[in-house]
């Protein structure tokens, strides 16, 4: 959360950026020194070959004129003027297909240095925006930093165009050289303004696009509930009213982007009509060629090139730099600079030379800052071997206090010691081999049944057999065609509810973990499963667990019951003490239980 | 739901479909485009007269003509920055209100989908699909007038403007015009595909991160942060491998149209030369051929640019029109007059599998009367999801029929079907919107002070008012439970006032005093007036706590009917399933 505000109050702060953006694409280039260096290599060439062009073209026209000039003569000025017409389009391919090559790494680059961080950096990691925003961002904020160091590339070789020929057109005429220039500095004045109105239009436009793209994916996620609540139409007409108000940001946009470029072709045109007004005496004197003439248009006319792309850099300097504000809110705990960084944050790998004997948590404290809800001073210990299972109603905090165990949200306070010895960062520490998971609500992707078990890890037949048993897979994989080969469809929905649970307990099992979590994970099975499921978990011996559950099995198998209200600790103890001791748990046990009373 | 009928989509129909509401629009974008165009082929021809008349000599023009000359262009130059920025607007306006239509057109199309369709692609995709797609087809919209037909007619323009000079040149010009764009052309047909698999491989990259983004805590507390990553370095190289290739393809384009211009240069150079020399034109007008011939390069490049564009738009149409030929296996129905009142409900010899599967569903047959309720048990698997799935036409069944108040489902409308049942499942899907717009599934028309009612007898009173701005608070803002999300799932249900409630494994993740709620909550469901008849029901559970209400309870066991009866009877006969599980609940409870 603080990663958005801060970025926010950095854009409104500066909306310029803090050359950050600068920073960023060269970090970009230095990754990619070969690419770099050719793409620089390559546009100066492709840049630099019309000025012999004008230089040929001068020629041949003072040759018909009457003035020549050069030795050579006419058909050989002629084949040398098509020949510099002709050069440059093969420099250009072959320096386009080094900025392919180019900004595709680049591209990858930044997705995997954002996604490596999500997924391995140490710390509790929360997405800053929904899931289709933050595709968004993967997808359209890289390409839009990556667009920045396309202007690098283009404004290298324009430098060189433009320093030459103003040198060039100098040496014949100083006076019209010099009216020939004021445009170009008219040009650079008027896009950076143009420029700055585009960073702003262009942040509403992506804003906007986010929110399109974001409500598409909630609603292709949500297609059962839309279309059992015949939501339709509601849907659509909310989409179109999202719709509109992208197409407005849109269009003010593009705007702005058409006159940064129609802009400078025009003072360019205008450039050249000052070139006509001024030369038209020295013409009429002789002290002006019309070889001279057509070289001061030839130039004239590219020359507004070189100061559009300034200020097309300045505008995508601006985007990128909000481009890398979205990117980097994700990137909440890196490093500076991460986003760019040649080498991506390294998957964590548990350093596992300490099997668990005993887990402590001291004083946990975990709350959201919004509603203050969470879990308060929570402590409890887990013995290698143990059940401890968690209770409590809704929002007391069961899901917290299992993620805050994983590191995956913030802790304010407390410590986690693994046998005595504190746990600096769970979120990199608490994984497999040590400790594995299973969610309330666990994902599986759209991969095959196996390649969602194994995540990563070796198959070696045997221990996917016994993953498998463990989580009471067996008869429901006998039962598909495809076995193992199943692909899971999206988010797993070709599954059953039990079947998800138990595929995401066999993918935690395969781990082999020290410490099982587990949040409710048997709670779309039905009763004889879930005894097995108990049975099987606990009988095996050696596996310590941490269970969220409402099963009075579960209650009954634990050597601890922790019952959760508002956060806090409210009772502790096994079944029987607890049944004797606090009237809440008796309420929940009753509550559990109501089935038997029911008869 | 009945949509007219979708208009078939290749580019032609795509623009009339599209365009056609625009009209207006189109033609004064049409007007400043010709502005435009004829701006700027008036430059040339006053770089003619300079060259012909500055210098001294018997043509000599006065001063003043040639500062006037040099006056024109500068004006000419102002007043094309006008028309072009016009035009754009237009063309940008036309452009966007086009696309937006598609966008939503081809999402009613989507979500008029069965789910076979959606259990076979990711979120991610489908937003490449409705939005990515249709982006590219954006460019084509609103830069297809702007640039392939501008650039035409600017080339067609300059044509003539040289013919006018000398027929020969102007032959020989048009010739090669007409060449070059035989030739890119041709050249399109090849890139297309090389775009369709570039936009293929994006798609790819975006439905892997919008999967992996959803699940990112079982993807880190299950260490799996290696393969995620091996993962997107696989799709990484798969996408810059079709990029790069596309790239040549669009750079070998360019770089043939590039090579083309070279030679239209050199047929209006000689060809000048050849005429000044022997005196028939001046040398005002062999500039003036190379000036316009320089012009070509332009529309000509911008056309191959474009046509880039266009083969990557040509790869989103594609794509767009494959999922508009999909449709949905689910034909709906004429409509059906339900009197008032609970439906009674039956299934007659329903057989159904989900495609390439072994069937989920065997010969499924039973009867509830209206008014009562159906207590569906079963392991997982065993098919109670599916047959409440198919209730809602959500797949089509293979076989049987599913009776509701005596007419075959098929009959009615899906509309109407959909709106007689509601459905409260495991999974809450939530929107990133007001508390709300995800309460009513964003319905204006019902009232606050009836959601307010709901929230608070459902028991979310006490959650509602902790939130900031009450019902106007972003849901995603506060902590939502999992036992809360299920609570508004109620709440969605109660707004709807179904004749039919189904409530699938819906107290399987609450806490006890949450089902306490819920079971007042369901006794209101169920019976909302006690005057009047309860409603017909069907509840999913594995706990038995909640079999407490029904009638009649069934129990499917891979896909068969196991057993079917009124509740008391099935308890009270030691020898039937239920009551052996009755007993093993229990068993627990007593040691």
């Amino acid at each position: 959360m603080t990663a958005t505000t801060d970025s926010a109050r950095a854009e409104t702060l500066d909306p310029a950026g803090q050359g950050g953006a600068w920073r960023h694409g060269w970090g970009l280039a230095r990754a990619h020194p070969w690419l770099f260096t050719a793409n620089i290599a390559g546009y100066i060439v492709f840049y630099s070959l019309p000025l012999l062009g004008g230089l040929f073209m001068r020629a041949v026209f003072d040759r018909l004129g009457g003035h020549a000039r050069a030795g050579l003569d006419l058909w050989t000025l002629v084949g040398l003027l098509l020949g510099a017409q002709l050069l440059p389009q093969l420099v250009l391919f072959g320096a386009s297909a080094a900025w392919f090559a180019f900004a595709y790494a680049m591209e990858g680059m930044l997705r995997r240095n954002l996604l490596g961080h999500l997924v391995a950096a140490p710390g509790p990691k929360s997405l800053p925006a929904s899931v289709g925003d933050m595709v968004s961002r993967f997808r359209d904020d890289a390409l839009a930093i990556v667009w920045f160091v396309e202007a690098w590339v283009d404004l290298s070789g324009l430098i060189v165009f433009t320093i030459v020929s103003l040198t060039i057109m100098a040496s014949i005429s100083p006076a019209i050289a010099a009216v020939a220039a004021v445009p170009m500095v008219l040009i650079v004045i008027l896009t950076n303004h143009l420029a700055l109105r585009i960073h702003h239009y262009r942040r509403l436009n992506r804003e906007a696009t986010a929110r399109v793209t974001g409500f598409l994916g909630e609603t292709f996620g949500a297609v059962q509930a839309i279309q059992v609540a015949s939501a339709e139409h509601r849907i659509l007409s909310r989409l179109t009213a999202l719709n509109d108000t992208r197409r407005k940001a849109a269009v003010a946009d593009q705007i702005f982007n058409v006159m940064l470029d129609t802009v400078s072709n025009n003072m360019g045109r205008i450039g050249l009509g000052l070139v006509l007004l001024i030369s038209a005496g020295a013409l009429r004197q002789g002290a002006f060629t019309v070889g001279d003439f057509t070289l001061f248009v030839a130039y004239t006319g590219f020359a507004s090139v070189g100061p559009q792309w300034i200020g097309r850099l300045m505008a995508r300097r601006r985007t990128a730099a909000v481009s890398i504000g979205r990117m980097e809110a994700g990137l909440e705990g890196a490093a500076p600079y991460a986003l760019t960084a040649p080498r991506p944050t390294p998957p964590p790998i548990a350093d596992y030379n300490d099997p668990l004997d005993v887990l402590q948590a001291r004083g946990l404290t975990s709350l959201y800052s919004d509603t203050r809800r969470g879990i308060e001073d929570v402590s409890l210990t887990l013995r290698r071997g143990g059940l401890t299972v968690v209770a409590g109603e809704v929002g007391a905090g069961k899901t917290t206090l299992i993620k805050a165990l994983l590191g995956l949200v913030p802790l304010q306070g407390g410590e986690i010691l693994w046998n005595g010895r504190p746990v600096a960062d769970p979120a990199t520490f608490m994984i497999p081999p040590h400790c594995a998971y299973t969610a309330q609500a666990p994902r599986l992707f759209s991969e095959s049944l196996r390649d969602n078990l194994l995540m990563g890890i070796d198959d070696d037949g045997a221990a996917l057999a016994r993953a498998i048993r463990l989580a009471i897979l067996e008869d429901d994989l006998a039962e598909m065609e495809k076995g193992l080969e199943t692909i899971v469809g999206t988010r797993g929905v070709t599954l059953s509810g039990g079947q998800l649970q138990r595929a995401a307990a066999a993918r935690m099992f395969l781990r082999e973990p020290d410490l099982i979590l587990l949040d409710d994970a048997s709670s779309a099975l039905d009763v004889r499963t879930e005894r097995l499921f108990w049975q099987r978990l606990l009988d095996g011996g050696g596996r310590t667990c941490l269970a969220v559950s409402h099963r009075p099995e579960a209650y009954r198998r634990a050597d601890e019951i922790i019952l959760l209200s508002h956060g806090r600790v409210a009772a502790r103890g096994t079944l029987e003490s607890l049944l004797e001791t606090s009237a809440d748990f008796r309420q929940t046990w009753r509550d559990i239980t109501l089935a038997g009373e029911a008869r | 739901m009945t949509e007219s009928p979708r208009p078939r989509l290749d580019f032609r129909a795509a623009l009339a479909a599209y365009l056609g509401p625009q009209k207006g629009r189109v033609a004064i974008l049409s007007l400043f485009l010709l502005a435009a165009i004829g701006l700027q082929l008036l430059g040339p021809l006053i770089l003619k007269r300079f060259v012909d008349n500055a210098a001294p000599g018997p043509a000599a023009l006065p001063m003043t003509s040639l500062w006037a000359l040099a006056g024109v262009y500068i004006a000419a130059a102002l007043l094309t920055q006008g028309a072009q920025v016009g035009a754009a607007w237009f063309s940008e306006q036309v452009g966007w209100t086009a696309t937006n239509r598609l966008r939503r057109d081809l999402a009613a199309h989507v979500l008029g989908l069965d789910l076979t369709f959606h259990n076979a692609r990711t979120p991610g995709e489908l937003i490449e699909r409705v939005d990515g797609d249709v982006t590219a087809l954006a460019t084509f919209f609103s830069q297809f007038v702007m640039q392939i037909l501008g650039s035409a007619l600017l080339l067609t323009g300059i044509i003539v403007l040289i013919t006018l000079q000398d027929w020969r040149i102007g032959l020989a010009l048009g010739l090669f015009a007409i060449l070059a764009a035989f030739l890119i052309s041709r050249t399109t047909q090849i890139g297309a595909p090389r775009w369709a698999s570039e936009r293929q491989a994006r798609s790819d990259v975006a439905g892997f991160l919008e999967e992996r983004l959803g699940g990112l805590d079982d993807i880190r507390a299950n260490g799996g942060a290696s393969h995620v990553m091996d993962r997107h370095g696989e799709l990484t190289v798969a996408l810059n491998r079709a990029g790069r290739r596309a790239g040549r393809m669009g750079l070998a384009m360019n770089t043939s149209i590039n090579a083309l211009y070279t030679i239209g240069l050199g047929i209006s150079l000689i060809g000048g030369i050849l005429l000044f020399q022997s005196r028939q034109v001046s040398l005002g007008t062999v500039y003036l051929f190379v000036q316009y011939t320089g012009m070509m390069a332009n529309p000509l490049a911008q056309i191959g640019m474009q046509l880039q564009q266009f083969q990557s738009a040509g790869a989103g149409l594609g794509r767009v029109r494959r999922i508009q030929a999909i449709s949905t296996r689910i034909a709906d129905g004429t409509g059906v007059a339900w009197p008032s009142g609970p439906p009674g409900l039956a299934f007659r010899h329903v057989t159904f599998a989900y495609e390439g599967r072994g069937p989920v569903l065997q010969d499924v047959s039973f009867d509830l009367a209206a008014g009562q309720t159906l207590g569906l048990l079963g392991r997982t698997g065993s098919g109670k999801t599916t047959l409440i799935r198919l209730l809602f036409r959500l797949y089509e069944i293979g076989e049987g029929e599913i009776l509701l108040g005596g007419q075959d489902i098929r009959q009615a409308t899906l509309a109407q079907l959909r709106a007689g049942i509601g459905v409260v499942t495991q999974e809450v899907q939530l929107f990133e919107a007001s508390v709300r717009e995800n309460v009513t599934l964003f319905d204006p028309a019902i009232a606050d002070a009836r959601i307010l009612t709901v929230l608070d007898e459902i028991g979310l009173g006490p959650w509602l008012s902790r939130l900031p701005a009450g019902l106007d608070s972003d849901l995603t803002a506060g902590g939502l439970s999992a036992g809360e999300a299920q609570l508004l799932a109620f709440a969605r249900v109660f707004l709807r006032e179904p004749s039919l409630v189904v409530l699938d494994e819906a107290s399987s993740r609450l806490d006890p005093a949450t089902d306490r709620l819920i079971e007042q909550a369901m006794d209101r469901l169920l019976r909302p007036d006690p005057a009047r008849p309860p409603r017909t029901a069907i509840i999913i559970a594995h706990k038995l706590a909640t079999v407490r209400r029904a009638d009649r309870i069934l129990i499917l066991d891979h896909g068969k009917v196991a057993e079917f009866g009124a509740r008391a009877d099935l308890a009270a006969d030691p020898g039937s399933r239920f009551s052996g599980l009755l007993r093993s609940g229990i068993e627990g409870v007593l040691t």
